[in-house]
């Protein structure tokens, strides 16, 4: 089922000054109930513009955006649904913390939901617990935690709108391989909690190879692709053009092929070239 | 939207003003605004009125963005000229709506209000021409220099200037930033368009505290990586881009020159009796 359709949305910036700048040109693509999409580009193709116009941030200049199969920018009522139903985190959310409490910063977006003092406090230890945020933590001033908890309570902030679609602005940017992965891990166990369709921009190709369903790839404000994982980072060359990556397994193994052509062109991940060599190698021996 | 705000922005370009010595500049800017004071008659007013659209012109600045300027002030202005009609009683009675109140419409009163609005909005073409065509760097360097006299009464210019071109510098950042945390607050359904005053006042809170927290942590960040680059206020800077005046600017003086002259000449003197144009003020 197609929960989020984007039909032909371009937006510009700047208009009638020297810094005019198309960011987005004529994007069309949908997103299925349930997915997680990974979205990659060159800094400044247009990704944090895009998911901007997801919950009406920025209203597209031509073009739909639609949620449900309605234009979420009909009226004021659909806006604010698009507020409540797509819950957008943005780079560096750590900067947006404001309250006394990592509780009371959680509660903030379910407070504006209006829902019942009792139903915000459930929902802030539900989204206390997808980031693994303790009793302890979330009596603390956000502002004394470390860079990652701060990320996490900012992420926590999000969820307890319990959003049918979550999208995340770069949530790695600046993390330790630990706390990245741990992250993912907790949009997951999101996901997997509630249903929700996920929507990543991430610079990662590692990270996004592991976890995405489908994958949308930004060039200077077009879509330039979009389909699976395999799909498109079986396009090394058009990526590198765009000044992307393949994971790192995907050209690992990539130039292994030059010498061991029988190994399969459609690794994308750690594990499935660790398991690809480690078949390949079972064979030669057993031979 | 915030970034609408046109006033104190640079746009780079080529022109015969964007090359003009920043020095030059300001004290041209300078000069053209006291002269704006001096003025008193619409021959010199419109003297210097048509200087200000032919300097916009010439800097190939879009006439629309300078309106869009112009639009911040348009309250100030009309509330201006509605005083200046109220409040002056000479010249031949036109209009006057209540007998028992002292209000009266006057041709002295329409003639004061048109020229102090021409006066302000020069003013301000002058002003926003010399921020619209120099970059925040030159103008504080120029002003610098301008200053450095000073530094004989031991006052640190330099120092000064540092924290002007810091100050400078940061307003298009917090504008981003003040725009990326409306944005992410409004994405938590924050409602900061609609509402009471004490209500959107209220509503700016999660707004402002992440701003000024920010603004003392970048603060923070700055000040040790000047420190980490040896920066002392006081010590003997060079730089890389020495200011000389130039022909062009001798030019500009001179123009100048000749319009203030013929300024002060038509108000000051009886000159403009020369001219079919009467005192105004
Ligand atoms: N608020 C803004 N004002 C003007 N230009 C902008 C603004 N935000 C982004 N841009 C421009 O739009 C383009 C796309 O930016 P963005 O969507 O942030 O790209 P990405 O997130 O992929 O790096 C860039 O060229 C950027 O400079
Ligand atoms: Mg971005």
């Amino acid at each position: 089922m197609v929960i989020l359709e984007v039909k032909n949305v371009s937006y510009g910036y700047s208009h009638g000054t020297p810094f005019e700048i198309t960011a987005l040109n004529n994007v069309s693509f949908s997103v299925e109930k349930g997915e997680l999409v990974g979205i990659i580009g060159h800094t400044g193709s247009g990704k944090s513009t895009l998911i901007k116009m997801l919950n009406s941030l920025l209203k597209p200049e031509s073009g739909q955006v639609l949620l449900h199969g309605k234009d979420i920018n009909a009226n004021k009522a659909s806006i604010k649904e698009a507020r409540s139903k797509v819950g957008l985190c943005f780079q560096y959310p750590e900067y947006q913390l404001f309250e006394e409490t990592c509780a009371k910063d959680i509660a903030f977006g379910p407070k504006n939901m209006g829902l019942s003092t009792e139903e915000v406090k459930e929902r802030v230890l539900k989204a206390a617990e997808f980031v693994g945020f303790s009793k302890e933590l979330l009596n603390k001033s956000p502002f004394d935690l470390s860079g990652g908890q701060k990320r996490r309570c900012a992420i926590a902030g999000v969820m307890a709108m319990f959003p049918e679609v979550l999208v995340l602005d770069e949530p790695t940017a600046g993390l330790d391989p630990i706390g990245r992965f741990e992250l993912l891990r907790m949009i997951e166990n999101y996901r997997k909690d509630t249903g929700a369709t996920v929507m990543i921009v991430s610079h990662s190709m590692d990270d996004i190879a592991k976890t995405a369903d489908k994958i949308l790839v930004m060039n200077k404000g077009t879509l330039a692709m979009c389909g699976s994982v395999q799909e498109v980072f079986s396009k090394a060359d058009t990526l590198i053009e765009m000044g992307l990556s393949v994971p790192t397994a995907t050209s690992l193994i990539s130039r292994l092929r030059a010498e061991i052509p029988e190994l399969s062109p459609d690794i994308f991940t750690v594990e499935a070239a660790a398991e690809e060599l480690s078949v390949y190698f079972k064979g030669r021996t057993s031979k | 939207m915030i970034k609408d705000i046109t006033i104190g922005q640079f746009f780079p370009g080529k022109s015969f003003i964007h090359k003009l010595d920043p020095r030059a500049k300001i004290i041209l800017t300078f000069v053209f605004i006291v002269a704006l004071f001096l003025c008193k008659n619409f021959f010199s007013l419109g003297l210097l009125f048509a200087s200000a659209l032919i300097s916009i012109a010439v800097s190939k600045i879009s006439f629309k963005v300078i309106l869009k300027g112009l639009k911040m002030i348009v309250v100030l202005v009309v509330f201006t000229g509605i005083l200046q009609i109220i409040y002056n009683d000479e010249g031949t009675l036109l209009w006057k709506p209540f007998q028992q109140f002292d209000f009266a419409v006057t041709t002295g009163g329409i003639f004061s209000a048109v020229f102090i609005i021409i006066r302000i909005v020069s003013l301000i073409l002058f002003s926003s021409l010399l921020t619209y065509t120099t970059s925040p760097t030159m103008l504080t360097d120029a002003i610098e220099r301008l200053l450095s006299p000073l530094k004989l009464i031991k006052v640190n210019v330099s120092s000064l200037a540092m924290m002007m071109t810091i100050a400078l510098r940061f307003i298009p950042t917090l504008i981003e930033e003040i725009d990326i945390i409306m944005s992410a607050q409004k994405a938590r359904g924050a409602d900061l368009e609609t509402g009471s005053l004490t209500q959107r006042a209220k509503a700016l809170v999660p707004v402002f505290i992440p701003l000024i927290v920010n603004s003392f942590r970048r603060a923070y960040e700055l000040a040790f990586a000047m420190e980490c680059r040896c920066y002392t206020g006081d010590n003997k800077r060079t730089r890389m881009k020495e200011m000389k005046l130039g022909i062009r600017d001798y030019t500009a003086f001179l123009i100048v020159l000749l319009l203030v002259a013929l300024v002060i000449a038509t108000s000051f003197f009886n000159i403009s009796s020369w001219f079919i144009f009467e005192r105004v003020i």
